[in-house]
């Protein structure tokens, strides 16, 4: 017997293999699938107006032309038309900004990389903010399909050059130095503040509300046909991503190991780059700019479930969704009858939370 | 056997390794000496195929290098490197199973899993399995990389050569560490025909352990061959400056080399001066 099929039955039968500690397997994805219905559903009956149980089972049959009752259509209006596209929109953005964020810490092989921080989201918004500045042709048909996609189009843009320009300001011989990634990051967010303050300070009444509506971020706009487009976009970036979960954990060892073990780096970095952007980006030109999910939520799974990629990605798309969910939940409440911008909300619960992982790996960064 | 012909490397203009022809058989421990600045590392990058030659020719197998698919490569010939710090927390059995990765596609995961964890028997590690990379020591951390390595070369079902490079494996070992890691590479050559190419700083180690060794200075060949050919004073004299004593008792049947004063204390040419302006 070949001495290597000897060791492969050994070692299936014998003693070196050895169980897991459980602990690993507590948070598992069915729990956060779980989970995430329930916030989905829970979040129905959150707001200003109260509804009850046997009202939102009518309303979602009518949604889905099942019954008509014009009894019910008020709230139809309010549960199909408002608070249903955006709790679904929530989901999509929650887990389209988580996922990104777990993968271009994998890529940037650090902790501390989030979209919103490394200028990838300031990107997308200068451009979606000119976009509307400069097109308004583009806006008389920005409620529709077209209209979305091509801000999409435009923020997707803006990600990529900005992803494109902190790699390479950040990276030389195969590292990613921490320090140069942040202040890549800051450069790129002051420009990006600058040229949307330009634009702020010239624009109209109308613009303005859109502008601003862009930089302090809100889901309030769901629509949908913004989910019909956003959709397919964030859940066929992310499997992508989930495909190659296995190629960010080679990275772990560094650039030069993980080619050394047979990986094409060059292709898996423009993947990773361009499906950030595209998720980074849509989410950017439907709800503006959400920080901190990117940061927070990778961390929390980590601390979970650990570092392997294809649960971190997978866990980090569920657990982004729920608390996008929640946040907004909060956002919508706080304040009732007013809401406050999501944008805000996220920031003000997130920026601690870096400063705690800032504090926690400062000998990290001499 | 890895053939390495007339390799010049430049690197931004200047040129790093000179002329340099080495031959890596199957079950052959190759050890390449030098003082800093040689080229060592560049060599061993060279030989991974990490660094294109801007003349000369590097085989591999009878294939040149150039001409290997990154994955087929990956499954004949493994590296380890000096440093390497993992950006994230992560267990043992998990590096271990890295190593399994160019045969994703061909082996089952159950396989590979087997085979990672008989790699990590193999190193003496497995109690530590589960255990993350960063509560383990520099030693301890080398033994796995060393047991990922293995099992980036465990080709079954395939006769064909595989090799390691070990880039001053030993620098963060202690006495027992350093040889039980050589002794493993050793078994590795003379039981499985493993070719071995190993970068030391230590000469005792090398010859101790190296059937050959190649001597290099400032990119050039000072000499290769068997330890006891290129191990004498006026060698190490010319690629290290320091003067030696070379001694080969007759109840071993290897070289040693003793130390004999530092550069410098007692050679008025190299002493270190200070410069009165």
């Amino acid at each position: 017997m070949h001495p290597i099929s000897r060791a492969i039955k050994e070692s299936v039968s014998g003693p070196p293999m050895r169980k897991a500690p459980n602990r690993a397997r507590l948070w598992s994805n069915q729990a956060l699938v779980l989970l995430l219905c329930a916030s989905v559903l829970g979040a129905l009956f959150i707001g200003a107006y109260p509804v009850n149980a046997s009202q939102v089972i009518l309303a979602i049959q009518e949604g889905l032309g099942w019954s008509q009752d014009n009894d019910n259509a008020s709230v139809t209006f309010l549960i199909w038309h408002l608070r249903l596209p955006r709790i679904l929109l929530a989901t999509v953005v929650g887990a389209g900004l988580a996922i990104s964020g777990a993968a271009i810490q994998g890529l940037f092989r650090n902790p501390l990389a989030d979209p919103a921080l490394i200028g990838i989201t300031s990107g997308a918004m200068v451009f979606a903010v000119a976009g509307i500045f400069f097109a308004t042709s583009l806006l008389q048909s920005f409620s529709t399909i077209l209209g979305y996609a091509s801000i999409m189009i435009l923020a997707f843009l803006g990600s990529f050059i900005s992803t494109f320009l902190v790699y390479r300001l950040a990276t030389s011989e195969g590292r990613t130095a921490i320090a140069t990634l942040l202040l890549a990051g800051i450069a790129i967010t002051a420009l990006g503040g600058a040229l949307t303050g330009l634009m702020t300070y010239f624009s109209t009444e109308d613009e303005l509300r859109d502008i601003t509506f862009w930089t302090l971020g809100s889901l309030g706009g769901a629509t949908w046909q913004m989910l019909a487009v956003i959709g397919p976009i964030v859940s066929i970036a992310s499997f992508i991503l989930i495909k190659n979960a296995a190629k960010l954990d080679l990275l772990l060892l560094g650039e030069q190991e993980a080619q050394y073990l047979g990986l094409n780096l060059q292709q898996l970095k423009w993947l990773i780059i361009g499906c950030t952007a595209l998720i980074v980006g849509a989410c950017v030109a439907v709800s503006g700019v959400i920080s901190f999910i990117a940061l927070v939520v990778p961390h929390l799974i980590r601390l979970l479930k650990g570092t392997s990629h294809l649960p971190l990605l997978i866990g980090s798309a569920l657990l982004g969704a729920v608390l996008l969910i929640w946040a907004d939940n909060l956002a919508r409440t706080i304040i009732a009858p007013a809401e406050l911008p999501i944008g805000i909300l996220t920031a003000i619960l997130g920026a601690p939370f870096f400063i705690w992982l800032l504090l926690k790996s400062r000998q990290q960064f001499i | 056997m890895i053939k390495i012909r007339n390799v010049h490397i430049s690197r931004g203009g200047s040129p790093i390794l000179k002329n340099i022809s080495l031959t890596i058989r199957p079950g052959e421990v190759v050890a390449v000496v030098g003082a800093n600045g040689a080229g060592k590392s560049t060599l061993l990058q060279a030989i991974a195929g990490a660094l294109l030659p801007t003349q000369g020719l590097i085989s591999l197998n009878g294939k040149a290098l150039a001409d290997w698919p990154a994955t087929q490569l990956a499954r004949v010939r493994g590296i380890l490197s000096q440093k390497i710090a993992l950006s994230f927390a992560f267990p043992v059995i998990e590096v271990v199973k890295l190593g399994r990765h160019p045969y994703s596609q061909l082996l089952s995961t159950q396989e590979n899993e087997a085979i990672a964890w008989h790699c990590l028997q193999q190193v003496g590690m497995e109690e530590f399995a589960y255990r993350n990379m960063h509560t383990l020591s520099g030693g301890e951390q080398q033994r796995v990389h060393f047991a990922r390595v293995l099992a980036q070369i465990y080709q079954p079902h395939s006769e064909e050569t595989s090799y390691i490079l070990l880039d001053e494996p030993t620098s963060s070992l202690d006495l027992y560490q350093q040889h039980q890691l050589l002794q493993m590479a050793k078994n590795l050559s003379t039981q499985r025909r493993v070719g071995i190419f190993v970068i030391l700083h230590d000469l005792n180690l090398a010859a101790q352990y190296a059937d050959h060794v190649l001597l290099l200075k400032k990119g050039k060949t000072i000499s290769q061959g068997p330890p006891e050919e290129v191990f004498t004073q006026a060698h190490i004299y010319q690629g290290f400056n320091v003067r030696t004593e070379v001694m080969k008792p007759p109840t071993h049947d290897q070289v040693f080399i003793k130390i004999l004063a530092k550069p410098g204390l007692n050679t008025p040419n190299n002493a270190i001066t200070i410069n009165p302006h």
